[in-house]
């Protein structure tokens, strides 16, 4: 029995992409509109996807699929993503990436 | 193909990083050649490849990421691909590059291929590191899923060319109606739950569930090498610190390595004088060949050594990985002029010369930063002001190695100092807007192909002496014309170095020369440097030997250069007065830093920018610079009290 008015253990925490920490990934769920680009998506950057920061900072690295993509920090900041928490949506799926 | 077309086109697809060229290379060898696409600076690149007993035409499409035309590069492939260009026609084929150990992101635009209703070949490539990294690929259920044959490859070890061929001639033979196509993303892809239409969710929702059936042991983690190396350098300091000691290797054997075929070409050249002096009788015809027509041709040729050497070390850097690095430490610094990091290692190469640098500011992904690039680059110091440099510095401080040493790195920083402050001044004026935000692929580390890079000089090397070559070659016979005549009636009892004085000061470049005095008199110049000026407009080197003649030396300053620096500094002007002074050496050596004088990389700012509009701007705007500079320089140090 879930009860709303208890906030649960697995509610998602949401933060800008350039606020994660070194191996925090998370799954994008906005992309504002300075990060819209079709450039940006077509890298994989693109809502509902995984990824994860390697390097924090400005520019920041991250890891989009296999591969690591140098972004800069202001195209980071418009962009949201739902942290990768344990038990989160996207928790299951990085445990299999490893 | 039904019909017997006259030559079959097959198209080279691919993201960039995914090994295409390294396979283009491999497929065609040295059967190439490049251009441009009608209207655009984008490079297309075909070769001639034997399959399956025929001779098809293989287009290396550029790197993309998507058929949506995020750059001018993308949106060329894309009109290729669709068949939407009139210059070239729809490719028959389409050969999709997929890099098997990121098919995730390689799958995305072979789903937008699908669209362009071609029949399909995709190469797995990277299938060595995909093995070392765990990745197991299914390649028959591949083939399945994405209904078209799957060819792994190996380029290093030239293993699936058999199997890439019979997958061509199954096409050939089985025709394109009947073969297989590629099935269109299912409805999955149209659009997911919450996507809002979002056409780059659908398509990475299709590839991932590619992936989940034909990829066995997933763990695409980058090796341990790319990890610890990118710790150091990215980051923000010793990044930098490793950046700048790259480019110091890099440079010093630019100039370790190329000076000794660069002594060759020009002993070459010097025999092919001495050849045409012995077998042609004296006279303007002797002269026309030897100043005209070799002079200018070995002006161009002396160049190429430093340019090959760049673009091999460049490469090198690049196919590394290395390259995009060096872009991300310096993105940071470079965005407070309004440029991108990618302008960096363009602007660096400057340096060296001017030429490749500017051919390879085509990593830079936004139009306008590459234009104001451009623009600046040849206010870097390139190796052939370093002449001009040592007989300014020679003049101004004899025997006094420190102050000279200050006053060459002076010369060099003003060169970095004018090319970022004119960035930043363009970027704000006629190119308005920010950098583009830094988004680039960090490819993991691999050793450089010394194929590649070689593959790459020759291109590279080619296009500059296609595109400089005849240019060059015209304005030189022009500059040797307007030197020469007209003719003075001179008695034959002077010296020669006497008659060529006379000669050179009546001719039509003598009097613009002596016309243009009142312009340059504030600059502190005589109408003699006037002339040296005007005999190195299309290259600054040629400075010395103009001013060889004007002080009546001729050819001998070449065998001695003490003797044109004695004649320099016993000039006087009409009252008696030396010629060179503190302050007009000084103002020179400014005017030489800021000065665009190189008709070769005038001709390649016209072929990279696609208008001599461009060409004409950055000769004026770097004119107008070297003047006022020039003159703030002589009129300062002159009411300092410097003479």
């Amino acid at each position: 029995m879930s009860n709303p008015d208890v906030p649960s253990e697995v509610a998602p925490v949401f933060k800008r992409l350039s606020a994660l920490e070194p191996r925090e990934c998370g799954v994008i769920t906005e992309l504002g509109e300075g990060s819209a680009s079709s450039r940006l998506q077509s890298m994989g950057i693109c809502l509902g996807r995984r990824v994860e920061v390697v390097k924090n900072g400005d520019p920041l690295i991250l890891k989009v699929y296999g591969t690591r993509i140098g972004l800069s920090g202001r195209m980071a900041a418009d962009i949201e993503v739902e942290v990768c928490e344990a038990g989160g949506r996207c928790w299951e799926e990085a445990q299999r990436h490893g | 193909m039904g019909s017997p077309a006259p030559t079959v086109e097959i198209a080279l697809a691919g993201n960039p990083n995914s090994g295409k060229t390294t396979l283009f290379n491999l497929l065609t060898g040295l059967r190439m050649q490049t251009g441009n696409y009608t209207g655009t600076t984008v490079t297309r690149k075909t070769g001639q490849w034997q399959v399956a007993g025929r001779t098809v035409e293989l287009i290396d499409l550029p790197g993309m990421y998507s058929l949506d035309a995020a750059t001018k590069e993308e949106e060329v492939a894309a009109e290729v691909l669709h068949g939407n260009r009139s210059d070239v026609s729809q490719p028959d084929i389409v050969l999709v590059v997929m890099d098997a150990t990121n098919l995730e992101r390689n799958l995305f635009l072979f789903s937008q291929l699908t669209e362009c209703d071609l029949p399909i070949v995709v190469i797995l490539t990277m299938m060595d590191r995909a093995h070392r990294e765990g990745i197991e690929i299914d390649v028959p259920v591949l083939s399945e899923a994405l209904g078209c044959a799957v060819v792994p490859v190996i380029a290093s070890e030239k293993k699936g060319l058999p199997e890439l061929e019979q997958a061509v001639d199954d096409i050939f033979t089985f025709g394109t109606e009947e073969f297989p196509r590629p099935p269109q993303p299912s409805e999955e892809v149209k659009c997911g739950v919450g996507c809002q239409g979002c056409p780059f969710h659908g398509r990475f929702t299709w590839s991932e569930s590619i992936v989940a059936r034909v990829v066995r042991t997933r763990h695409t983690a980058p090796g341990h090498l790319t990890e610890s190396l990118d710790d150091v350098l990215t980051h923000p300091f010793f990044g930098v610190v490793a950046f700048l000691g790259v480019m110091f290797l890099v440079f010093y054997a630019i100039f370790a390595l190329a000076t000794i075929p660069m002594d060759l070409i020009e002993a070459f050249f010097g025999v092919m004088s001495e050849w045409v002096e012995a077998r042609v009788p004296e006279g303007d015809l002797q002269s026309f060949l030897i100043h005209g027509v070799i002079g200018g041709a070995g002006g161009v040729l002396v160049f190429l050594p430093q340019i090959c050497l760049l673009f091999f070390l460049l490469s090198l850097l690049d196919d590394s990985g290395y390259l995009s690095r060096a872009a991300f430490v310096m993105d940071r610094v470079m965005k407070r002029v309004g440029l991108p990091g990618t302008a960096f290692v363009p602007l660096l190469s400057g340096h060296a010369c001017a030429i490749p640098a500017i051919m390879s500011t085509r990593v830079i992904s936004d139009a306008r930063d590459r234009l104001a690039t451009i623009l600046v680059l040849p206010l870097t110091s390139c190796s052939a002001r370093i002449p001009v440099y040592i007989l300014m510095i020679s003049l101004l401080f004899p025997n006094q190695p420190l102050r000279g040493a200050a006053t060459l790195a002076g010369a060099y920083g003003l060169g970095i100092l004018a090319a970022l402050v004119m960035a930043f001044v363009f970027k704000k004026t006629i190119l308005p807007g920010e950098s583009q935000p830094l988004l680039l692929e960090l490819p993991a580390y691999k050793r450089p192909g010394f194929r590649n890079a070689v593959f790459h000089t020759l291109e590279k090397g080619g296009v500059f002496l296609k595109q400089a070559g005849t240019v060059i070659l015209l304005i030189s016979i022009g500059i040797w014309l307007i030197s020469t005549y007209p003719k003075t009636e001179v008695s034959e009892d002077l010296p020669p170095d006497r008659i060529d004085q006379i000669q050179l000061e009546n001719s039509i470049a003598g009097r613009i020369g002596q016309i243009m005095e009142p312009a340059i008199r504030p600059l502190g110049y005589d109408w003699q440097i006037g002339i040296g000026i005007l005999s190195s407009f299309a290259a600054r080197e040629a400075i010395i030997s103009g001013l060889s003649v004007v002080y009546g030396i001729g050819s001998e300053a070449e065998e001695d250069p003490g003797l044109l620096l004695d004649n320099l500094r016993a000039a006087t002007r009409s009252d008696g007065t030396p010629v060179f002074t503190t302050a007009t050496c000084m103002s020179l050596l400014v005017f030489y830093v800021l000065a665009m004088q190189c008709l070769p990389t005038q001709t390649v700012t016209k072929a990279e920018t696609g208008s001599w509009k461009w060409a004409g701007f950055q000769l004026l705007y770097m004119s107008v610079l070297a003047y006022v500079a020039a003159l703030v320089v002589y009129q300062g140090l002159n009411l300092l009290g410097v003479s």
